[in-house]
C-alpha cells in the first residue's frame, strides 16, 4: 500500500480541517458542560452553541433562531420533508421533488406516500436539470412542498435555484414551501438565501472540512413544523436531545472558512478539475463525462470509461492509493446503477462504467498527474480482460 | 443461444400464501411453450433501468397453463403480481437446467421458502410419470400462513406413498397437526428423515444464505459435490 | 488499600489492552479488505485471462450475462479429444472484483489435475468456485454465479460442434 494516499472522494466526505479542531477540542475537554443547565459549565456550552448560531446564520444572511442544530444532512432532509409536511397537511397533501434527489429525500417522500400523501418526481434531461416547465405545470392548489437540491452529490449538476424559486413564489396556483439540500452546495455554492430565495435549507458539516454527525436546518421563521425527535425541547423543540456542542462549535468555524477561501478556492479548483479532465480524455479512449459541463460543481468529475466497470476500477486504483467512488457498485437485490446515472439517462452498460472523482482543498496538480497515470494503467489492465461490446449474443 | 421471447397472457391469479400469488400464463399464438421442470423464464419490464428478473416456472410441463409463483419483494415482482387477467407480457425463455442429467436417484429436497417452485413443479412431474423412487421434501419456512402449497403438498404427500413432505417452521407460535419440525432445517433433521445418506440426489433452492447454509451442512455430513444441485434466488 | 490499589492496577492492565485491542482493529481497517486473501490475489492477479481472443481456436465458447446488467463472461475451452477432459479454460469479463475472482478460480478449477472432465465441468455448482475463494459476501454472490454458467455454456457448444 502507498504510503501518501491521494483523496478524491470529498463529496462523499472531507477531512476535518486542522483549524476546526482546534476549536473544537476545549468543548470534548475542559468545557464539558449541558447547555441546558444553569450553572457555569452549561451556561459556557449554550454560550458557545449560540455564538455558532451566530456565525452560521451570518453566512445564510437569516435570523439567529431560524436555524436548527441536527445531526448533519440526513436528519435536516427527513425534518424539513416529513416535518413540514405533517404540519400542512390541512393545506394540501401534495409535494413535488426531483427524481435525483439525496436517498435522505427520495426515502422520506416515499414514507409520505403511505401516510397519504401524493408525490410528483420531476424528470431530469440529460444534464440532470430539472423542466422548469415542467415544475411550473406540476403546482397544483394542494401542492404544499418543493424539494429539489442545490447540486447534485453524483454528477455534480448545479440547479438553476433562483429560477426555481421564482417560479414557486410567483405562480398563481398555491404557496408551496420551498426546500432545498445543499449539502453538496454549500462549500461552492452563495447560500446566502435572500439570493437563493429558499424557504428551508439542509447544510451539512461533513463535507465542507468540519467533524461529521453535524449539520443545520435553515427554516423560515413563519414556516409551522413539527418535530421528528423528541424529549427535552432542545432547538426550540424541534431538535431534542443534548446537543452535540463540540461538533457544532466546528462545524460553525468550518463553514466560516469556507465562506471565506469560497471564492479563491473555486477558481483553483475549476482549473484543476478542466486540466484533470483534459488528460483524462487526451490519455484514455472512449470516455464519456455524466452531468452538465458548464453547471457543476468546481470539484466534480464523473465520466464513464466504456468496458471498465466502476466498482472494479475504484478497488484497482484503491490499491494504487488513489480513493474515488463509482454509482454502480452492485448488490444482490438490486443491481441497478445509481438512480441519478438512471434519471439522466445515460444507457445502463455506461451506467456501471461510472467513476467519479471529486477533488479537495488538499488536491494539488501532482496528485493529478499521479491520478492520471495510474488511472491509463489501471484503465489498460481492465479493458485487456473485459469482454468486448457490443456483444454477439445477449442472454439472460 | 436462439432469442426466444414470446408473448404471454394472464389467464387468472390465485393467492397461494401470504404475499405469494401464482400467476396462470397461455402463449398468444397458440403454439406449444416446451419447458423442462425446474426452468424459469426472464421477465424485463422495461423500466426499473431494464434489469430483467428470473421466476421459476412452478407449473409442469403437462398443465395447461404456465404458472409462475411469485413473492412480493421489489418492484419488479410487484409489476408483475400487479397485471390483470387479460394482460400481455414479454417473457424470454425457458432457461435453466436444474434437474440431474442422467437418471433420478431418491430425491431429498430442501427448499427455502419461495424456492420451493422448481421442486412443485418437479414434484408433480415425477409423481404424474410414474417415478417409483422416494421423494422426501424438507421445507422451510416462517409460518403455515406463509407457505405456498401448503394444502396441495398435504394431498399429493397423503395420495402417494413415496412422497413425504416436512415442514420445518421458525416463527410459528401455534402448533399445526401437520407440522412436525419447529426449527431452521439443521443435520438432525436431514439425518432424521433420510434414511441412509447414500444413494440419494439433494437438491437445495432458496436464497442465497439458505443455499450456501444447506450446502455446507450437506457437505459436513458427507455428501459427495456431484450429488448436490442448487439453485439460488436473488 | 490493597484492594484499591488492585483494582487501580486492573484497570491499568484493562487499559493497556484495549489500546492494544483498538491499535489492532485500526490496523485491520486500514488494510481490512472485504473481501477474502484468495478473492484478493484472484482479482489483482488473475488467472487465464484471454488475451489473443480474435486468434484463438477454441473448441468451445460460452457467453452470459448482458452489459446493461453490468456484468458478462465469456469462457472458451479447449477440450482434450481422447479423455473428454478441459485442456484450456480461457476467459474474458465485464464485471465487478468478485466476478473477476471467480471467473479466475473457475479458470483454475477447470483445469487443474488433468483438467475436469466434461459432465463435472456441466454440473459446477458455483457453492464450489465460492468455497475455494474463501467464502464471498452474500450481497456479491450473484457474480460468481456467472463463471460456472459460462463454462456450462461452453461445454454445451464443444458437444453442439462435436456432433456435426
Amino acid at each position: 500500500m502507498k504510503t501518501s494516499r491521494i483523496y478524491l472522494d470529498n463529496a462523499s466526505t472531507t477531512p476535518i480541517d486542522p483549524k476546526v479542531l482546534d476549536v473544537m477540542f476545549p468543548y470534548l475537554k475542559e468545557k464539558y458542560g449541558n447547555p441546558s443547565s444553569l450553572h457555569l459549565e452549561g451556561r459556557t456550552a449554550e454560550n458557545a452553541i449560540e455564538k455558532s448560531r451566530e456565525k452560521v446564520s451570518s453566512v445564510i444572511g437569516c435570523r439567529k433562531e431560524e436555524i436548527i442544530f441536527t445531526s448533519g444532512g440526513t436528519e435536516s432532509d427527513n425534518l424539513a420533508i416529513l416535518g413540514i409536511a405533517r404540519a400542512n397537511k390541512n393545506k394540501g397533501k401534495h409535494i413535488i421533488t426531483s427524481c435525483i434527489e439525496h436517498k435522505a429525500v427520495l426515502d422520506s417522500c416515499k414514507k409520505l406516500e403511505k401516510e397519504g400523501f401524493d408525490i410528483t418526481y420531476l424528470d431530469v434531461d440529460s444534464k440532470g436539470k430539472i423542466s422548469l416547465v415542467q415544475l411550473e405545470k406540476s403546482i397544483r392548489p394542494d401542492t404544499i412542498m418543493v424539494s429539489i437540491m442545490y447540486a447534485n452529490n453524483e454528477i455534480g449538476t448545479i440547479q438553476p435555484i433562483s429560477k426555481i424559486s421564482k417560479i414557486i413564489k410567483e405562480n398563481k396556483v398555491s404557496k408551496p414551501i420551498f426546500h432545498s439540500d445543499a449539502c453538496q452546495a454549500v462549500g461552492s455554492l452563495s447560500i446566502d438565501i435572500k439570493k437563493i430565495g429558499v424557504d428551508v435549507l439542509t447544510i451539512s458539516s461533513s463535507k465542507i472540512y468540519g467533524p461529521k454527525g453535524v449539520g443545520c436546518l435553515y427554516l423560515n421563521k413563519n414556516i409551522k413544523i413539527e418535530p421528528i425527535i423528541f424529549g427535552g425541547g432542545q432547538e426550540r423543540g424541534l431538535r431534542s436531545g443534548t446537543e452535540n456542542v463540540a461538533s457544532i462549535v466546528g462545524f460553525a468555524e468550518a463553514l466560516m472558512i469556507s465562506e471565506n477561501i469560497k471564492k479563491t478556492e473555486n477558481e483553483r479548483l475549476i482549473k484543476l478539475r478542466d486540466y484533470f479532465f483534459k488528460e483524462i480524455k487526451n490519455n484514455i479512449k472512449d470516455v464519456s463525462i455524466n452531468g452538465d459541463i458548464k453547471d457543476r460543481l468546481p470539484n466534480n468529475i464523473n465520466v464513464s470509461i466504456k468496458g471498465v466497470e466502476g466498482e472494479t476500477l475504484v478497488l484497482i486504483l484503491d490499491d494504487k492509493g488513489v480513493s474515488c467512488s463509482t454509482g454502480s457498485a452492485c448488490s444482490s437485490i438490486d443491481l441497478n446503477p445509481s438512480h441519478v446515472l438512471v434519471g439522466i439517462g445515460i444507457p445502463l452498460e455506461l451506467a456501471h462504467c461510472s467513476v467519479r472523482f471529486t477533488l479537495g482543498r488538499y488536491t494539488q496538480k501532482k496528485d493529478i498527474d499521479y491520478t492520471v497515470k495510474v488511472l491509463y494503467e489501471s484503465v489498460k489492465k481492465i479493458r485487456e480482460m473485459s469482454v468486448r461490446v457490443p456483444l454477439e449474443v445477449s442472454y439472460k | 443461444m436462439q432469442n426466444n421471447k414470446r408473448d404471454f397472457i394472464l389467464i387468472k391469479k390465485t393467492i397461494e400464501a401470504e404475499d405469494i400469488t401464482s400467476l396462470f400464463f397461455q402463449t398468444v399464438d397458440d403454439l406449444k411453450f416446451e419447458y423442462t421442470s425446474g426452468q424459469y423464464i426472464v421477465f424485463k419490464p422495461g423500466t426499473f433501468g431494464g434489469r430483467g428478473k428470473s421466476y421459476t416456472i412452478s407449473s409442469d410441463p403437462s398443465e395447461e397453463y404456465i404458472c409462475l409463483t411469485i413473492k412480493r419483494k421489489g418492484e419488479v415482482s410487484s409489476a408483475l403480481i400487479d397485471l390483470n387477467v387479460g394482460d400481455k407480457v414479454l417473457f424470454e425463455g425457458p432457461y435453466g437446467n436444474f434437474f440431474p442429467k442422467i437418471e433420478y436417484k431418491d430425491m431429498v429436497i430442501l427448499a427455502g421458502g419461495i424456492g420451493i417452485t422448481p421442486f412443485y413443479s418437479i414434484i408433480k412431474n415425477k409423481i404424474k410419470t410414474g417415478f417409483e423412487k422416494q421423494i422426501t421434501l424438507i421445507y422451510s419456512n416462517k409460518t403455515v400462513f406463509g407457505t405456498a402449497f401448503f394444502e396441495k403438498l398435504n394431498k399429493l404427500s397423503k395420495d402417494n406413498s413415496n412422497f413425504k413432505v416436512i415442514y420445518c417452521l421458525t416463527g410459528e407460535e401455534i402448533k399445526n397437526p401437520l407440522v412436525k419440525e419447529y426449527t431452521r432445517i439443521n443435520e438432525e433433521i436431514i439425518k432424521k428423515y433420510s434414511d441412509s445418506l447414500k444413494d440419494k440426489d439433494y437438491y437445495i433452492c432458496g436464497s442465497v444464505g439458505f443455499v450456501n447454509d444447506m450446502w455446507k451442512i450437506l457437505k459436513n455430513i458427507g455428501v459427495q459435490e456431484n450429488c448436490i444441485f442448487t439453485e439460488t434466488f436473488y | 488499600m490493597s484492594i484499591e490499589k488492585n483494582k487501580k492496577l486492573n484497570i491499568k492492565n484493562f487499559l493497556t489492552g484495549m489500546k492494544k485491542e483498538i491499535k489492532k482493529t485500526c490496523d485491520n481497517d486500514v488494510e481490512g479488505w472485504i473481501y477474502s486473501l484468495e478473492v484478493k490475489e484472484h482479482f489483482f492477479f488473475p488467472k487465464n485471462i484471454l488475451f489473443d481472443d480474435y486468434s484463438y481456436k477454441a473448441d468451445g465458447v460460452g457467453i452470459v450475462g448482458s452489459p446493461e446488467c453490468g456484468d458478462v463472461m465469456k469462457v472458451w475451452i479447449k477440450v482434450d479429444k481422447k479423455n473428454y477432459r478441459i485442456k484450456e479454460c480461457k476467459w474474458r469479463t465485464f464485471g465487478c472484483a468478485s466476478a473477476i475472482a471467480s471467473a479466475s478460480m473457475m479458470s483454475v478449477m477447470a483445469t487443474e489435475n488433468g483438467g475436469m472432465d466434461l459432465e463435472e465441468a456441466q454440473t459446477l455448482k458455483p457453492q464450489q468456485i465460492v468455497e475455494r475463494l474463501g467464502g464471498l459476501p452474500d450481497r456479491k454472490f450473484h457474480c460468481s454465479v456467472l463463471g460456472h454458467e459460462a463454462l456450462r455454456e461452453a461445454v454445451l457448444d464443444y458437444f453442439k460442434h462435436a456432433k456435426q
